[in-house]
Parts: structure tokens; sequence; C-alpha cells
């Protein structure tokens, strides 16, 4: 979805740098590759064999 | 039998702890012997006998002790199956849940290997008898932290995160995350391992354990440089979260999923996490319940909440209404 405008308005103004940079660098974010194992089960349908 | 009923002087039969521990002594001269099954079927014969005099403080001093023992000379059937009574003693004495008792559970669910199907059950008793407690929270999520702590040591981490999640210990579960990423998990996913974890405390409503969990990862991950503010925009979206929370502000929870709708997007999972903290802290009314089965989405969050595979060993903190 496309960001709406005026969100600046809406947060604390010391926010707005840290955000306006993190739209930059996430334009330039490689697409999430498959996960680890280790990742995966910290997903709750593997959640049942935890304890195994 | 080396050792019998009638072989104790009435003494040590008494119910003052000298008795106890003169009996105590002779049973573990037997463990020590190896005579494992004779002192096994003696400790459950003194049990019952216990038991039916309501002498509960010297059954659990008995329970414990054997359990102990036996364990600790791998005599893990035995151990474990006097490791459940021990909990159902707990249970039927409403012994308090103190310290000292939750310790005897740390300490027997330690001693006994992770592969004797026995450990659950101890374990799902222990948590009944904490739940009887009032309030229980306080009872149940300290179980859970030790338990926690115990899978840590033994490196299943995954374990570790199920029951560190249900504690208030947010300083060992932000320390186990970078030893079970920094072991385990991919380069790339540095930030989805704190992510994961601190949208799951806030579904279960605990925010102050999420910020401690996020900080104590974010500190000490040696990958992880500097910040607030951080170079990776997931690290950044969860320390403007864990503020908003405070605030309150649908409208700042809503920008925030905007902006950072791309980092976002790379665990699908996250959208069913932040629709239950939408709800939780930002008064989101839920979607009305469709008709039919449920949507993968919405079994992904009850199988997450615990409501359909587990709700006699850990009642959710979260009730089932909330969830549905």
């Amino acid at each position: 979805p496309s960001l709406g405008a005026g969100w600046e308005a809406v947060v604390p103004p010391n926010w707005v740098p840290v955000m306006t940079q993190d739209i930059q660098r996430q334009r330039r974010q490689a697409p999430q590759g498959p996960f680890s194992d280790a990742y995966l089960q910290g997903l709750p349908p593997k959640r049942i064999k935890l304890e195994h | 039998m080396v050792i019998s009923l009638s072989s104790l002087k009435p003494a040590e039969m008494s119910s003052k702890r000298g008795g106890t521990s003169r009996v105590l002594v002779k049973l573990k001269k037997s463990v020590e012997e190896g005579k494992y099954y004779e002192a096994h079927q003696m400790y459950r014969t003194l049990y019952f006998r216990y038991m039916s005099q309501k002498k509960h403080a010297e059954a659990i001093e008995l329970l414990y002790s054997g359990a102990t023992l036996l364990l600790e000379h791998e005599q893990y059937g035995s151990g474990a199956d006097l490791s459940i009574l021990l909990a159902e003693v707990f249970q039927t004495s409403k012994a308090a849940v103190e310290d000292e008792n939750i310790e005897k559970v740390a300490k027997l669910f330690q001693l006994i290997p992770q592969q004797i199907p026995e450990r659950q059950t101890f374990l799902a008793n222990s948590l009944r008898w904490a739940q009887q407690m009032k309030p229980p929270q306080t009872y149940i999520s300290e179980i859970h932290r030790h338990v926690g702590i115990v899978l840590w040591k033994e490196k299943n981490f995954s374990g570790a995160t199920h029951h560190l999640l249900r504690s208030n210990d947010g300083d060992s579960c932000g320390a186990m995350l970078v030893e079970s990423h920094t072991q385990r998990g991919l380069a790339s996913e540095v930030d989805l391992f704190v992510a994961q974890t601190v949208l799951q405390f806030l579904c279960f409503n605990n925010k102050s354990t999420a910020s401690v969990t996020f900080y104590a990862y974010t500190a000490n991950h040696p990958a992880i440089m500097s910040g607030p503010p951080f170079v990776l925009p997931l690290l950044n979206f969860l320390w403007l979260l864990l503020i908003a929370v405070d605030s309150g502000k649908l409208t700042v929870f809503t920008v925030l999923c905007e902006v950072y709708h791309p980092s976002l997007q790379r665990d699908p999972s996250y959208n069913v996490y932040l629709d239950k903290i939408g709800q939780v802290f930002f008064g989101v009314t839920p979607p009305p319940e469709p008709n039919g089965p449920p949507g993968m989405l919405g079994s992904l969050m009850r199988s997450f909440m615990g409501v359909e595979e587990e709700s006699p060993e850990e009642p959710p903190p979260l009730t089932t209404e909330e969830v549905d």
C-alpha cells in the first residue's frame, strides 16, 4: 500500500528523520530469502513440537 | 527387601522431622547400594502412609529427596515417577507456591532428561498446582522462567523461547535469543529473531518484558553495533512501537505499520501479531468471526495463544474470548 501523505505530522517530530531514512533504506532492501530452521521453530504452528 | 516397614523403629516412623530424617538416611543408603527397585517401592509405600495421615510436609520432603537421589543415579523412570507424585502432593495439599517449592520443581525438571516423556507430565502437574494459587499468573510465570532457563542451557532454544515468552524475564530471554541467533540463525535474520519474540510478548499483553527483551538483545548482540536509532529498519520499528504502545495512539500505530510495511512483509505472520497488538494496545475492534472453519491466520493466532493444544497445561494469559 502507498504511504499516505502527511504522516510526518502524526508522529513525534524526532521520529521523522529516522523514519525518512528507513523509507529510503527499505527501497534498497533485498527480498527475504528462506528462513533458517531455528527461526521457523519460533513460528506458532511448530510450537507443539517445541519440547522435543 | 533390605529394608521393610517392620525394620523401622517406631520412632523412625514418627511425625517428627528427626524420624523422617532417619528414614531418609536409610533409603539413601539403599539407593547408594544400588537397590533401586526396593528403594522406589519403599518411597511409594511411605508416601501413601504419610498421605493417609495427612502428613503433607513429610510426604514432600520424602518424595523430593527420593526423586533427586534416583535421578542422580540415572534411575529416570522411578525418579520421574516420584517427581510426578510430588507435583500431585503440591496440588492436593495446596502447598504454598513458595520459592523453595518452585526451585524443587526446577531442579527435578533439570534432572529428568528431555527424552523421558514423564518430564512433560511433571511440568503440566506443576503448572496445575500454580494455577490453583491466587493470583496464579505470578507463580506460573516463575515456573516458566525456571523451565525456560533449563532448556536454554540444554540448547533447546525453541523450547526455551516458548517458556520464557510466558515468563517476566526479559534479560534471560534477550540473552538466550542472542545465543540462539548467533549459533543457529542466518546473518540476515539478526533483526527477525528479536522481532518475532517482541511481537509475541506484545500479543500476550506483556509490554515490559517485551521491552527488556528488546534492549537486552540489541545491546548484547555482537552484530548490532549501535542504537537506537539502529541501522536496520525493523529494529527501529520495534523501538518506536514499544514507545507507541504507551501512548495508545492508533494514528501513530497505523503510520508505523505503513512506513515499515516493506520490513514487516518479510515474515507474513507479523501481520497476525500486529492485528492482535492493535486490539490489545490501540483499541482496534477485532473483525467479526467469519462463519465456517477459521482461516489460516486465525488458526495461527489460536495455536500461538495455546487455546486448542494446551488448555490443561497452561491457561494462557489472554482468555479465550479475547482471542476469538
